[in-house]
């Protein structure tokens, strides 16, 4: 079954020569963007808000959901379709959400077999791989009962379609609609994502309000880079050379749009990987979720995805779940591998897999080694760690208590429990103060002058904050502060001047045969194509397509000049045609785009012009 | 189904899409091309490959998930056309 996958693959691959070219500037486009993590982040935000759309920083999962639920309580929301995401499974949302009385609809397919049947998912690409369709057909009958329970329900296809009925009217209904992001596009502030059903687009144009959740390392600096990633994405993915949608979305709906929605909101997540910034495991950051890792795992293959226990399984996850939620908690992950390094030799962007796991396994061993006395000693300090008011009372006794003693000499010659440090050198006698008071009055003194500067008043806001503490931990870990002068310069060069990454031989043909790879490639993604001279043949072509498939001579049109001006009456008598956004009963709509890509077989549209696509 | 035309067919994905034939006549007329790095997005770019389609049922290829079962590509023109003005004239 997942065999399917590593074949897929590996034919994708073949096909491009210059897929390992590809690897290596993918992985530095990600490398570069995680060394200026804090300017990207900042540029994405100023593009978001000044197209309309807003930001919100979630230093924590718990901010996070928090942010979440704002937005559909502000809203009065009730139903909320969600497109897949890996994040949303990492927070938990559906069940935090459930238990504020809203309703949270997958949209995925194999998201929406797992909801019903309470289960997380057991690969991040496909999460439904470990059930069979009798399972399916089980879960929907229980379920579906709106529909005769005498139906036919055993085939794939019989599946399919009773869910795409189901889903539609969920559609309809949601008041907000979550996504994922695969990149957040720091120059244009869009984000993108990738999906092969179409149940994302669905799920950010028809509510009122869209909601994307990201975390930080999902950044890139411009358009050029995620068009490298993206082109070993898929083909790492599922072998395909692209999937079938892949989205931008930048800003609310405007005027003259026919659909989307009224307000656009994207929730930066941190939840830890400020922290592997500038670790031995910022290399992590670079992971584009394609699940390769684990479908050439053969531990994963053995255990499926579930035995994991967290949210990513695989791999990634047993290098990526440590790190988000403890060494404690997942220590064991790091330990399930058989270090074969299949894994680290298919990553698109050249993760060290196999020595992370190493990494983690030492930091586990480490913890047991250490003596009693500092086990008992940092038990000692964590029980007060824990306790912010009774830790920092007991350091402000402390410090007051060692400065009174310590003051006339300025510094002490032996410490008890301290012997073997002042057995070589003196302690210095503390000031007086904590570094915590000392920074809090600091603070107090700086507050007055940055209000004045925000035109605020009273306390930082609760998202300013939020704000100031990612960007503040991101730069920690880069160990410097807000970049400046020629460094910032160079990155506005690299901005409005992107580097290429290698241009595969296919994307260089001469202009005819660009056209025939194109149709070459479409077809290959099951499309069918069919070449016409003039604009002036296209009522007809719609009219032979239809009658072809003995379907109903009805079109709709996208409210596009180049199609509504042509002469349907004459040229097609017979075709019904009218204009506006398609719908699920649209026999067919007409949609103009306005380019081709023949490297994958890809159209372009966008929101103007594709509204008549049947959806 | 969607209809281009067959000058708009590039090689591979770039930040400045026009027509892709005749491109230094086409710079000439920036209202053609669409330049996919500015700022001033529509709402969504779509990039469509193929009708939709999912493998969640055990693996196996079902199109028509969410979106259509079918798409049709209407290739319009000569690929090195120039459609602007008289071309558009000649038919």
């Amino acid at each position: 079954m997942k065999q399917g996958f590593i074949v897929k693959r590996q034919k994708a691959v073949d096909r491009l020569p210059e897929f390992d070219q590809l690897r290596d500037h993918a992985k530095e486009v990600k490398d570069h963007a995680l060394e200026h993590l804090d300017f990207y982040l900042e540029q994405f935000e100023d593009r978001v808000t000044s197209q309309g759309g807003q930001v919100h920083w979630a230093p924590t999962a718990d901010d996070a959901r928090q942010h979440v639920l704002d937005i559909c309580r502000r809203r009065g929301a009730r139903t909320i379709t969600k497109g897949k995401s890996m994040v949303a499974e990492e927070l938990g949302l559906n069940e935090f959400l459930e238990n504020h009385e809203l309703v949270p609809v997958e949209t995925d397919l194999g998201e929406y077999i797992i909801q019903l049947r309470g289960e997380p998912p057991s690969h991040i690409i496909a999460p439904a791989v470990h059930l069979n369709r009798d399972q399916v057909e089980a879960d929907f009958r229980k379920h579906h009962l709106q529909f005769p329970p005498d139906r036919a329900l055993s085939e794939a296809r019989e599946l399919v379609n009773e869910a795409r009925t189901v889903l539609r009217q969920r559609y309809l209904d949601a008041d907000v609609g979550i996504t994922g992001a695969n990149f957040l596009i720091a120059e244009t502030g869009a984000t993108v994502i990738v999906t092969n059903e179409g149940n994302g687009d669905l799920t950010q144009c028809l509510p009122r309000v869209h909601v994307v959740i990201a975390s930080l390392e999902k950044i890139v600096p411009t358009l050029e880079d995620a068009s490298t990633i993206m082109r070993v994405l898929a083909r790492s993915a599922t072998g395909q050379e692209q999937t079938v949608y892949t989205t931008f979305s930048a800003r609310p709906k405007r005027e003259g749009d026919l659909d989307g929605p009224d307000e656009f909101h994207v929730i930066l997540l941190d939840n830890g990987r400020s922290a592997m910034l500038g670790s031995e495991f910022q290399d992590m950051l670079r992971c584009i979720r394609c699940g390769a890792c684990m479908n050439h795992c053969p531990v994963y293959h053995a255990v499926g995805g579930h035995a994991y226990g967290w949210t990513y399984p695989g791999p990634m996850g047993a290098v990526l779940t440590p790190s988000l939620i403890g060494v404690d908690e997942a220590g064991h992950l790091p330990n399930a591998s058989t270090f074969c390094g299949r894994c680290q030799s298919v990553c698109p962007m050249h993760i060290p897999l196999p020595k992370m796991m190493r990494h983690w396994r030492e930091r586990e061993y480490e913890r047991h080694l250490q003596p009693l006395p500092a086990r008992t000693g940092l038990k000692l300090w964590a029980t007060l760690a824990r306790r912010p008011a009774l830790y920092q009372f007991a350091t402000r006794l402390q410090a007051k208590a060692m400065h009174l003693v310590g003051k006339r000499k300025g510094r002490f010659g032996w410490l008890p429990l301290a012997g073997g440090w002042t057995r070589h050198r003196d302690f210095p006698a503390p000031e007086g103060k904590t570094f915590q008071q000392l920074w809090a009055e600091r603070q107090r003194a700086a507050r007055p002058r940055r209000h004045r500067r925000q035109g605020a008043s009273g306390r930082m806001s609760v998202k300013d904050s939020q704000r100031t503490r990612v960007l503040t931990a991101v730069r920690r870990s880069l160990k410097r502060g807000p970049l400046t002068g020629e460094r910032l310069k160079a990155l506005q060069r690299r901005t409005a001047n992107p580097p290429r990454g290698p241009v595969p031989a296919r994307g260089q043909l001469g202009r005819e045969d660009t056209v025939k790879l194109f149709q070459q490639m479409a077809e290959e993604a099951a499309a069918t194509t069919q070449r016409l001279d003039t604009m002036a043949e296209v009522p007809q072509a719609v009219l032979s397509y239809l009658q072809g498939r003995n379907e109903a001579a009805q079109a709709r049109l996208a409210p596009h000049p180049d199609l509504i001006e042509l002469d349907w009456q004459d040229k097609a008598p017979l075709l019904q045609v009218d204009q506006g956004p398609g719908e699920d009963k649209t026999g067919v709509g007409v949609s103009r785009g306005f380019a081709g890509v023949a490297e994958t077989g890809t159209l372009l549209l966008h929101s103007r012009d594709d509204a008549a696509r049947p959806r | 189904m969607i209809v281009v035309r067959a000058a708009e067919v590039h090689g591979r994905l770039r930040g400045r899409l026009g027509p892709a034939a005749r491109t230094a006549r086409a710079d000439e007329r920036p209202e053609r091309c669409r330049d996919l790095r500015l700022g001033n997005w529509p709402r969504t770019v779509n990039l469509i490959t193929g009708p939709s389609r999912t493998a969640d049922i055990e693996q196996t290829l079902q199109l028509g998930a969410h979106g259509p079962m079918n798409l049709h590509v209407l290739v319009v023109g000569a690929a090195d056309a120039d459609f602007g003005g008289e071309a558009e004239a000649r038919g």
